[in-house]
């Protein structure tokens, strides 16, 4: 019963995913075809009305056809740029979370500050509040420094994000602290206790960590289309909605395409993942 | 046996990124490849000069004539439109005429200047061709007989602002004149130029008159005077080196 529930819950979850993927195979016709509203005028019963009809959703295409791949992948360079914006964004987010956070996380465990516990709070605030509530802070300092309308203004408030902080503080409260404690003892800086003993420690959180953290920027949305003013710099995410009206074949293979780097993340850190966020 | 996920994970990367970076560089050789070729020239702005053709019958009344050469006038008509930034510099217009066989621009002079009612402007200029440089045999010119000329010179407002006629195209449709010129603009991956159009308010003059419509491109943009492949506006294109 159990395992059913399970499959239940699975296949209802891999539906969408299947959906796009067996999507991105249909000819530009059938695509066209079957996802452009139309509004049909009928008669019934000697009156007229509109009968709006949206969509055609199908799993298997009529046809299986390549043409929204090879349109992507081999004739149309101008949607691949998009993916490289993404990429471009993701990457230096993950590695500055992955320097920012561990460091901050260290510095407030390790603190003598009795004020430090109130920093955290209002770090879990701050990781609390809505992005968009912190959009026009962020807008305006952007601005303040000249890096609006660049990719700087969306990629520092996301390596200073809290939430890292947060997940490697909780998870260095549970580390022992007769073994830095050794570690000073013999002689060791803090930052080689940092590198060398804590850090390989809390290796299963920083994965979990990047696993998170590029899923969001991957699919980062809102503050690109507030800094980001050259449509050519918007990232993939933002392409497949605002780009494509009326495209659907490659919408489709683009959505698969999106999928494909937050997938292999995932593969890659399934098991920290687990390990560095429920343990 | 249990899987590696973390190295199934490394290698599906490497080949996402490899298989990513190749459709990039291949898409972006086949769209480049796929882009028509043409070739640019740069005029002066609000300069366009036709050229066109005259035909006419003539009567040498003399030796000396015939010898001297056959002298014509060719009326121009220059739109108020195409001349209202260039008001003040019409008279200064250095006019020169490239006979079909000779490449040496020579200096025209202009006979007389019209405005017209509606502002517009008609200039007539008058240049005398050298016989020899008249189609047809010369030599079988003698005075009393009829003889047909076939003058087909290039009229240039400038010596550097010759465009050739394979830039200029007509909309077959509305009968509408128009040039292709190029603009730069940043692409999807950088620097692209794109087609744009022009009309030009030219008529073709009749075969048998000396009358050309002459106008002014309002643009600083480069004009497209040949292509390899069909243009419209819009269109990306190569430049020839």
């Amino acid at each position: 019963m159990r395992l059913a529930i399970v499959v239940a819950v699975a296949v209802l979850s891999l539906i969408p995913v299947a959906f796009i993927i067996s999507n991105s195979f249909m000819s530009d016709g059938e695509a066209a075809a079957r996802y452009t509203s139309k509004i049909t005028p009928e008669s019934s019963f000697g009156f007229i009305y509109n009968n709006i009809h949206y969509m055609d959703m199908g799993f298997v295409p009529d046809v299986i056809s390549l043409s929204a791949w090879r349109l992507i992948l081999a004739q149309d360079p101008t949607h691949l740029r998009f993916l490289w914006n993404s990429l471009i964004l993701a990457i230096p987010i993950v590695l500055g979370q992955l320097i920012i956070a561990p460091l901050a996380a260290y510095g407030l465990e390790r603190a003598k500050s009795k004020h430090k516990e109130k920093f955290f709070f209002a770090y879990i605030i701050i990781m609390l509040l809505p992005m968009q509530a912190l959009l026009v802070p962020h807008f305006i300092m952007a601005e303040f420094l000249g890096i609006s309308g660049n990719y700087a203004a969306i990629i520092f408030p996301a390596i200073f994000a809290t939430f890292g902080v947060f997940l490697i503080r909780q998870q260095m409260k549970g580390f022992r602290k007769e073994i830095i404690e050794a570690a000073a003892i013999d002689g060791a800086k803090e930052l080689q206790i940092f590198l060398r003993i804590v850090l390989p420690n809390i290796k299963p959180t920083l994965v979990a960590l990047a696993v998170l953290t590029f899923a969001e920027a991957w699919n980062i949305v809102d503050q690109a289309v507030v800094f980001i003013r050259d449509p050519y710099q918007m990232p993939l995410s933002v392409h497949l909605s605002t780009g494509l009206a009326g495209n659907m074949g490659i919408v489709f293979a683009l959505s698969t395409l999106l999928m494909l780097p937050a997938l292999i993340i995932f593969i890659y850190g399934q098991d920290d993942l687990s390990e560095g966020v429920i343990k | 046996m249990k899987i590696n996920s973390k190295r199934i994970g490394i290698i599906l990367a490497v080949i996402f990124l490899a298989g990513i970076s190749g459709a990039t560089i291949y898409s972006r050789g086949f769209a480049e490849r796929r882009k028509p070729l043409v070739r640019i020239e740069f005029v002066q702005s609000g300069t366009f000069v036709w050229e066109f053709e005259t035909q006419s019958s003539i009567q040498p009344a003399a030796d000396e004539f015939a010898q001297m050469g056959y002298e014509w006038t060719i009326e121009v008509f220059m739109p108020r439109s195409a001349f209202e930034e260039y008001m003040d510099e019409v008279p200064n217009i250095t006019t020169y005429v490239i006979s079909e066989n000779e490449g040496h621009p020579e200096r025209v002079e202009i006979l007389r200047r019209h405005v017209l009612e509606n502002g517009d402007k008609r200039v007539i200029f008058s240049y005398t061709a050298p016989l020899r440089r008249m189609r047809g045999g010369v030599a079988e010119v003698f005075p009393g007989e009829n003889v047909s000329v076939h003058i087909r010179p290039t009229l240039l407002l400038s010596s550097d602002n010759l465009i050739p006629q394979t830039a200029l195209h007509q909309d077959l449709s509305t009968g509408q004149y128009f040039v292709y010129t190029l603009s730069r603009r940043n692409g999807a991956w950088g620097r692209e130029y794109v087609v744009n159009r022009h009309n030009v308010a030219l008529s073709r003059p009749n075969r048998m008159g000396d009358m050309a419509n002459l106008s002014f491109i309002p643009t600083d943009e480069p004009i497209i005077v040949q292509a390899e492949g069909r243009i419209y506006p819009g269109a990306l294109v190569r430049i020839f080196d």
